[in-house]
């Protein structure tokens, strides 16, 4: 696996570009038991039981607070023994929310929705959400090669311009929007290929000639 | 590149051009590479929905950070061990050990009570009374084996193993592909474990590596299935 330090800008498209170069600093120094860093490092993780709630409550509430703060303290211990896989990809706030929007899923299920709405009958209406979107999404960028899945990553979920992505990673703007183009298309494709998988092998990223008509 | 993809290129990317008479041509005449710009804008718009949602989401949890300092007992005192075991580990291995969940105040004090007296006595008795009822499994050092239950079930995939659980302990189930990448790390609380939907949607490999590690109300690890390839 390529050294995620590598420098940005690199025209190789296999390599990494740590673009939260600070983040991941700070984990290696937690990791290696800098009181101060270990200080910082918990300091961003009080965040947890937080960010939990946020997505409980967009999700319509359907884990109680009980249940929701025995969730953040084993998402706490998920966490804590993953610090080792991030790569400094996404700011690292990013990066635990995706694991919090794991694991709450995974704890929403394994509660049953029937058994929840017989406990929780009444669940305020959720917020729009794009929960069964969400995971396939994050998925999908990691298949792209990393210099795609940066440059994906920086205009949507950082709401940048080419011009400031190609800064960011030392490349042209022009070399940002073909790379950017080569991973939506991948991206497009990954996706598609999984609707079609939750929809029991139906292409449902394609209107049906009956959907056309009407 | 083909013309194809190079005007569909440039109609994603640029919206002037997108309007430019050559482009709108194109389209108007090439039905496959309006579908496909069609795909590629909503999932533009799909990413931004979700970005924003995270945002959201991140932007509400800052701000009740700064608002609300109170977290639960359980969590901060999750926090307070881990902050005294990052400084006092000083290893490149990890910050800290794996430690407390669902910690409760009195749990606190009957924990330490209990690692008290496993120190002073839990040793003695383990080595020196083979008769200490191990719950049918192993001994392992302070650890015990946890037995995978054989043959598994793989279709659909049962895993289930024996070991007996301490009050308010809970397994920390790990499944890995053969190349050592975690693909699914749950928490259980019972002998048995089957794929939730979600981690169907994960694709587990037809072969993978499992591992099982017990832990106790506080967080030690207690027992352990040592990895193995399944099936």
């Amino acid at each position: 696996m390529a050294d995620p330090r590598t420098l940005a800008g690199s025209p190789n498209e296999g390599e990494q570009f740590p673009l939260y170069e600070a983040d991941l600093q700070l984990i290696e120094r937690a990791q290696q038991g800098k009181a101060a860093d270990v200080d910082e490092l918990l300091r961003r993780l009080r965040l947890i039981p937080r960010i939990l709630r946020a997505q409980n409550a967009r999700l319509g509430a359907p884990v109680r607070e009980q249940s929701l703060d025995d969730l953040a303290q084993d998402v706490f211990l998920i966490i804590w023994r993953k610090l080792e896989s991030y790569d400094g990809q996404r700011p690292f706030e990013a990066w635990a929310y995706r694991i919090c929007r794991y694991e709450l899923m995974n704890c929403i299920r394994r509660q049953g929705r029937h058994a929840m709405a017989e406990v929780h009958p009444d669940v305020p209406e959720p917020e729009p959400s794009s929960s069964p979107f969400y995971e396939d999404v994050h998925r999908g960028i990691e298949t792209l090669p990393n210099a795609e899945a940066a440059v994906v990553r920086l205009k949507h979920f950082e709401g940048m311009t080419f011009d400031e992505v190609g800064r960011r990673m030392n490349i042209s703007s022009n070399t940002a929007k073909t790379r950017y183009y080569r991973g939506m298309s991948q991206l497009e494709a990954f996706l598609r290929e999984r609707r079609s998988q939750h929809d029991g092998g139906k292409d449902v990223s394609k209107p049906s000639p009956k959907e056309l008509e009407a | 590149m083909t013309l194809h993809e190079h005007i569909l290129e440039e109609a994603f990317l640029d919206e002037d051009r997108l309007r430019s008479p050559e482009v709108q041509g194109h389209l108007a005449e090439c039905a496959a590479c309006r579908e496909r710009l069609d795909d590629l804008q909503r999932l533009s718009r799909e990413l931004d929905v979700v970005a924003t949602e995270e945002q959201e989401d991140l932007g509400r949890a800052m701000s009740a950070a700064s608002e609300d300092a109170g977290l639960t007992p359980g969590f901060e005192a999750l926090l307070e061990q881990h902050r005294s075991g990052g400084r006092a580990s000083g290893a490149a291995s990890g910050p800290a050990p794996t430690s407390v969940s669902r910690l409760r105040p009195l749990q606190m004090l009957v924990a330490a009570a209990a690692v008290l007296a496993i120190v002073f006595f839990g040793r003695e008795l383990i080595t020196t009374d083979p008769n200490v009822d191990s719950g049918g499994n192993e001994l392992m050092g302070d650890e015990r084996l946890i037995t995978l239950v054989r043959p598994v079930t793989m279709d659909p995939l049962t895993l289930e193993w024996e070991y007996d659980l301490p009050p308010q302990g809970r397994f920390v189930l790990t499944i890995l592909d053969l190349n050592g990448a975690v693909l699914v790390e749950e928490t259980v609380q019972t002998n048995r474990w089957s794929p939730s939907d979600m981690v169907i949607e994960v694709e587990l490999p037809d072969a993978f590596r499992l591992r099982i590690e017990a832990l106790d109300h506080s967080g030690h690890a207690v027992g352990e299935l040592p990895e193995v390839q399944l099936p």
